[in-house]
């Protein structure tokens, strides 16, 4: 019996092989997308995932607004120590130290000298908690001396080739002041895998700290760039720990302490967390739903297709159905027959779909920015959910032929005879083919909106000229030459400006006390250290008052500038009011006294989804400085930066010359945005695609059925545009039904989405009329293929057999 | 065999009711070839579809050997069906994607007779037939006459007690009709009950026992000598 399923649905195939072919290559797409898309969502649900004691291991959170919502990832020194002694329930205590924030450090072997960003001090009991395989090495002492470090197979090729690089010593600069240490290397690490959310190429070890005696004590209990993470022994429960915390800060810091400690799972932070400081942008929970909706729906779309081209083929199967009842078929059997060629077809699909993954996979790794591999061997539950995947495809699918065709009765098969299901048939197909057509829709709106928002995005005024600044990190050379390194370097014309920052724009903003006259408490605000160039090199305008002036000497010290937002943000009436106030900063435990001169018009710092915030600006000693931003010339760009290049290794021989355009990093900060706009791009595209492929093979069926209808007309004088007007009538009906259905959804959505931007377009309602219009002019031209093949048609044709 | 009670069959229109069949009383006994006349619209087929369990009466008795058809349901009635009646249409009604020996195949499948003795049947009946050599072709590769010596075949390889033919050579030259209706009247002489359809007189004469539909009413019915 299966047998002769099997042989029945291949004929079936060969013979209705334009059907055969849009089921198939429909569903193919389909199950590519879906499979694509799940195998997104499994790698951001695996994150962190492969630590075994995952499950017990909590990051150490803080909250500077002291409430319930954790605000910061990051702590201080000994809020991790004092929580191993003080509670019983703790089975260890790992510290991650950050080296600033996005500087890299320079680490040499022999003559290899590179730039390094993924580089943390950690407790030497690192291993013990997390699940970092080693290659070589012993977890248990890797990093239990001073001036040990544990580095990845990666950087054990890039700086010993093949060589064993155990015992061998690595040199870094890791405060960027020019004091360069030798670290022994005593462990090397698999690579870490993409879905860990900490992610370094060196550990070195804790104690080799020089800072470490301050930053535990003094500065132990503030804000630091220190990262911690608690294990907790088996069966303790998180709340009671968590509720004993504000205690605990009381012992230690006092009644008046000015944040909260929380603590967060760590197989949640990929997904859940979106704090100040976080090590790496995390995902979003948001968008794994959103990918999973698609995925669903583009899966639908397909199977869609195949329900409506086998009602719509209903014709020729119900005389076979006819046939087989007569001959003892019980309905059972029939039903069977269906759902194991809707099977067949789908594992079919699979097959292909497999074939297109394999080609498409780098194509999302592209779009995602991950890795992510399949692994077939030995791989069961992958195999069992694919599987799994074809066969509830397939019954989907094939489920309304099944139970709509083998309901038929015979006799009205058999003799042709209209049924009043064949109504309610043509009803679903319509609804169905809306439901489509909605979606599509749908995605091309959320399409549109994603790309014109981040056309603003790119096109928006900072403030600034992004396009011609280049960053580099500062180093200790430079820093004791720097009047020479500019004297020089600017004589090359096509280096316009030059000046050297403590942070630049993108990068997270740092944040200081200040008491300014007229206000009455002091402001927390995010503080900018500069020279006096910086206004002059990123193209910045002033509101009211003077920039900074080399010719004026106390500036250098006590001259501060504000911003607009500062001036609204002290309600004060102009920017002029600002000038001449009296300001004081207060910065690692020391007061900077001085005035406003100026007010700078506004400027972004950050992302688009942040306001600029109130931002002071001051000169300060070289020492406090970590960046240097160059203003190119825009014609000759790589001849400047070869000029750049070799005029730098003269002033600072042990730091390579390393830079970044500052446009990058803006692109940068709209990553997950951007990803986004791709997928949706993508995916609407395809969407579309299997639904016009469904529509192709409904248009041919309309244009069979109506074979004769077209005959009629023809004869009584219809002209080809008649004909064709008549038979697109109906679909364009339906696509507009599916505008209706699908505007008020994504332009809630949409909405939804541009919320969280502080600088967003307006949804026009042109974006959905072209949206709909796109849709529909698809529509009609996949449409028009078939009507126009039949209305050309020779009446006498088709009217001959009746 | 076959008694069937005051039987009606209409259609509703809204308001109006189409009368099929009126008043139907018919007795049908065993081993007869019973050949069912009457102008197109009197009602013919569809007391034949009845009969054959593919269509319900709206009214009236129709008892099967014991069994009261028009009490059981859909599943007990497939089940006799299945059982007793072989089905030939004017169209002969082949399924196109399966070769002869497949559309042969397909009522045993679904009888679940087992393989060795499925094959044996198939080739036992390809044999009686003469149609051995066309067996691994499809239906329209095959004459008219023969895709009806095939659906012939296929309607009494499961051993029918009763065959239903609906105009069995309506689509045949004369002398492939003739043919088919010697087989019937050759399968007529080994036993089987038949009941057919048909406008042509030459093959009413095949038959023992000729029953006139006139607008849904038996008009007249008489014994063939």
């Amino acid at each position: 019996m299966l047998k002769n399923y099997f042989k029945l649905t291949l004929r079936h195939l060969l013979k209705y092989r334009t059907y055969s072919f849009i089921n198939i290559a429909g569903l193919a797409v389909g199950m590519t997308c879906c499979i694509l898309i799940l195998l997104y969502v499994r790698d951001e649900q695996r994150y962190d995932r492969f630590h075994e004691r995952a499950e017990r291991i909590f990051r150490l959170t803080l909250s500077t607004e002291n409430d319930e919502q954790p605000t910061n990832a990051n702590t201080s020194f000994a809020q991790g120590p004092a929580l191993a002694a003080d509670f019983p329930e703790v089975e260890a205590v790992v510290r991650f130290r950050k080296m600033g924030w996005g500087e890299k450090r320079v680490f040499a072997h022999d003559d290899n000298r590179f730039y390094e960003e993924r580089f943390f001090f950690a407790d030497k009991n690192v291993f013990e908690v997390f699940s970092f395989p080693f290659l070589r090495g012993n977890p248990q002492t890797a990093l239990a001396e001073p001036f040990s470090i544990v580095i990845t197979e990666a950087m054990s090729q890039k700086y010993f080739g093949h060589d064993n690089p155990l015992g061998e010593t690595i040199s870094l600069d890791p405060y960027n002041d020019g004091e360069f240490s030798d670290y022994k290397i005593t462990g090397v690490l698999k690579n870490l895998p993409h879905y860990s959310h900490i992610k370094f190429d060196f550990l070195a070890s804790f104690a080799s700290q020089k800072d470490l005696a301050v930053m535990e004590g003094r500065r132990g209990w503030g804000l630091e760039s220190a990262f911690t993470y608690v294990l907790l022994k088996p069966d303790v429960s998180v709340a009671s720990v968590q509720a004993n915390l504000p205690a605990f800060l009381e012992r230690h810091v006092g009644k008046e302490h000015w944040y909260s400690l929380h603590l967060q799972p760590l197989t949640e932070i990929r997904l859940h967390s979106k704090l100040r400081a976080e090590l790496e942008p995390n995902g979003d929970i948001a968008y794994v739903y959103i990918f999973s909706a698609i995925a669903v729906f583009i899966l639908l779309i397909a199977c869609i297709n195949f329900m409506n081209l086998a009602t719509a083929q209903s014709a020729q199967r119900t005389k076979e159905v006819g046939m087989r009842k007569v001959v003892g078929a019980v309905r059972a059997e029939l039903v069977k027959q269906f759902l194991i060629e809707s099977i067949c077809l789908s594992l079919f699909a699979l097959i292909i779909a497999f074939i297109l993954i394999e080609a498409s996979l780098p194509l999302l790794n592209n779009i995602v920015g991950k890795q992510i591999e399949i692994a077939y061997a030995n791989n069961w539950p992958f195999v069992a959910t694919m599987l799994g995947l074809a066969l509830l495809t397939g019954v989907v699918a094939g489920s309304y032929p099944a139970f709509f065709l083998s309901a038929s009765r015979p006799i009205e098969s058999l003799t042709g005879k209209t049924s009043g299901g064949k109504k309610a048939a043509a009803v679903l197909r319509k609804g169905l083919v809306i439901f489509q057509f909605a979606i599509s829709v749908i995605l091309v709106v959320c399409t549109t909106v994603v790309y014109y928002q981040m056309q603003y995005i790119r096109h928006k005024n900072l403030g600034f000229e992004r396009d011609t600044i280049i960053v580099a990190p500062l180093n200790d050379q430079i820093r004791h030459s720097y009047r020479a390194a500019k004297q020089a370097l600017l004589q090359n014309s096509n280096l316009l400006a030059m000046t050297a920052t403590e942070q630049v724009p993108a990068k997270a903003g740092n944040g200081a006390g200040y008491t300014v006259e007229g206000l009455d408490e002091p402001q927390g605000l995010t503080r900018f250290f500069a020279d006096q160039d910086f206004l002059k090199t990123y193209g910045i305008g002033i509101a009211a008052g003077r920039d900074f002036d080399e010719k004026i000497s106390t500036d250098a010290a006590g001259a501060f500038l504000v911003n607009e937002a500062f001036v609204r943000m002290a309600e004060w009436k102009s920017p002029a009011e600002a000038i001449g106030r009296n300001i004081t900063m207060s910065h690692g435990g020391q007061a900077y006294p001085g005035k406003i001169v100026g007010v700078v018009k506004d400027f972004n710092i950050s992302s688009f989804r942040e306001t600029v915030w109130p931002l002071v600006i001051n000169v300060m000693p070289m020492d406090k400085l970590n960046f240097i931003s160059f203003r190119l010339a825009r014609q000759n760009v790589t001849e400047t930066l070869e000029y750049l290049s070799s005029a730098w290794s003269k002033f600072a021989p042990s730091y390579p010359f390393d830079y970044y355009f500052l446009d990058d990093d803006f692109a940068r900060l709209h990553q997950a945005d951007q990803q986004l706009g791709r997928v949706f791009q993508t995916f609407a595209f395809l969407a579309i695609g299997i639904a016009c492929l469904g529509l192709f093979g409904l248009a041919a069926f309309t244009a069979e059925r109506r074979t004769k209808e077209i005959g009629v007309r023809k004869v009584l004088g219809a002209t080809v545009t008649n004909v064709v007007g008549l038979l697109s009538k109906d679909f364009v009906k339906l696509v507009l039904w599916a505008n209706l259905i699908a505007w008020p959804v994504a332009w809630y959505a949409m909405n939804r989405w541009l919320q969280d931007f502080a600088y967003r377009i307006n949804i026009g309602l042109w974006t959905f009329v072209l949206s709909g219009g796109i849709a529909l002019l698809i529509a009609l031209t996949t449409v028009s293929f078939q009507t126009i093949k039949a209305a050309l048609a020779n009446p006498v044709e088709s009217l001959r057999y009746e | 065999m076959i008694q069937l009670k005051s039987l009606f069959k209409y259609y509703s229109n809204k308001f109006v009711k189409t009368y099929v069949l009126q008043d139907i009383n018919l007795q049908i006994q065993q081993g007869e070839f019973v050949t069912i006349m009457g102008p197109s619209g009197s009602g013919k087929s569809t007391l034949l579809h009845i009969i054959g369990m593919l269509d319900e009466p709206n009214d009236g008795e129709y008892h099967f050997f014991d069994q009261p058809v028009h009490k059981l349901n859909e599943k007990q009635r497939s089940e006799l069906h299945k059982n007793y009646i072989g089905f030939v249409f004017q169209s002969y009604h082949l399924i196109d994607e399966l070769t002869v020996y497949e559309n042969l195949e397909t009522p045993l499948l679904y009888q679940k007779v087992k393989t060795t003795e499925r094959k044996s049947m198939i080739a036992d009946i390809l044999d009686r037939f003469q149609i051995v050599a066309k067996k691994d072709l499809f239906p329209n590769q095959l004459s008219g006459g023969h895709q009806q010596l095939v659906g012939i075949a296929r309607a009494v390889i499961v051993n029918p007690k009763l065959i239903l033919a609906d105009e069995p050579t309506g689509n045949l030259n004369s002398a492939q009709g003739e043919e088919i209706m010697n087989l019937f009247k050759k399968l007529h002489q080994e036993g089987t009950t038949i009941i057919q359809v048909t406008h042509s007189e030459k093959n009413a004469t095949y038959g023992s026992r000729i029953v006139h539909l006139l607008d849904g009413r038996v008009d007249r019915d008489v014994q063939v000598s």
